[in-house]
């Protein structure tokens, strides 16, 4: 069933929770490696899926149709990623170089990582870049959108967000050599 | 030294990491438990419009309270003037009235009623009294 289809049944009687739990089987695993890429821990990331989910399930009655429900929906997961990251640096007062070594650590223990030395190299080496960059990394070469869906999604130029990635690929290019 | 690594290589875009076995049925589930206790908050509109319509109710019952006072109260404004010589004649009325208040209450000039003979009386034993007095 397509986007639309399902948002038509969500706003008839009696079917919203129906309606709902087409929209989390068709987007759950999208979203949560969006979201666990960012984060590195998996009860982190399921906390933010979860409440990536509320939110949506609050909204959805306001959804226009402006943007298509997949945009909408990574764009709320990205703001929950974010203000995530925001709180964490704050609370431990640490920079972002601090945080993101915190993270290295984090990916080291990971028991659900399951890549060989080099795609460990270039997870680490995603980390060092700052977090907007990672996110329009992570979306362009794991998720594979289009620069016009992402800007859809963090409402940034498609020009600005070519010369990010190409900007992030470049530093991930070179310190993944010293990685390994 | 290093070989240079490709980034865009294949199996570096693959997905390095897994989930918790049967992670995303339970999901589905944990979602449906969180959002049973939460139905999905009414829009914008259909909160206003209560109160909208509550609010429009009051100013009608204003307009129609305003509207009814203003017909059932007579206009003060449009009442003739009253003529000159009823001015007058009202005065006069009323300085007659005053005149006749002081000459009846004017103690000092109200001397009909009292004999000369007792003033006299009165005013020679009060003067026997102060004689008495100062011989003491």
């Amino acid at each position: 069933m397509d986007d639309k289809d399902i948002l038509i049944l969500f706003r008839e009687e009696g079917k919203e929770n129906y309606a709902f739990n087409l929209i989390v089987r068709k987007y759950s695993e999208r979203l949560y490696w969006h979201i666990k890429k960012m984060v590195i821990s998996h009860d982190d990331a399921n906390d933010l899926l979860q409440n990536t989910f509320i939110k949506a399930w609050n909204a959805l009655p306001e959804f226009r149709e402006e943007s298509r429900l997949f945009t909408w929906l990574y764009r709320i997961a990205t703001n929950e990623v974010l203000t995530f990251l925001k709180k964490k640096q704050l609370r431990s007062f640490l920079s972002l170089t601090d945080y993101s070594r915190q993270l290295e650590n984090v990916l080291e223990s990971d028991i659900y990582f399951n890549g060989d030395k080099t795609q460990k190299a270039l997870q680490k080496a995603i980390l060092k870049l700052p977090e907007k960059q990672r996110i329009v990394f992570n979306m362009r070469y794991f998720d594979e959108l289009k620069y016009e869906e992402i800007s859809e999604i963090l409402g940034t130029s498609v020009g600005a967000l070519k010369a990010s990635y190409h900007h992030a690929a470049k530093k991930i290019e070179e310190s993944i050599q010293e990685l390994i | 030294m290093k070989e240079k690594i490709n980034i865009n290589q294949p199996k570096l875009k693959e997905n390095p990491f897994t989930v918790p076995d049967r992670y995303f049925d339970k999901l589905e589930d944990e979602i449906n438990g969180r959002i049973s206790h939460v139905a999905p908050k009414p829009g914008m509109w259909s909160v206003l419009k209560p109160q909208l319509a509550l609010a429009s109710t009051f100013g009608v019952i204003l307009l129609m309270g305003y509207g009814a006072v203003t017909l059932l109260t007579p206009d003060t404004k449009k009442t003739d003037p009253i003529p000159e010589n009823q001015i007058s004649e009202f005065n006069q009325t009323i300085n007659i009235e005053e005149g006749e208040i002081e000459e009846n209450t004017d103690s000092l000039t109200h001397t009909k009623g009292i004999d000369p003979d007792q003033i006299v009386e009165y005013l020679n034993a009060d003067a026997s009294l102060v004689y008495l007095a100062s011989l003491e």
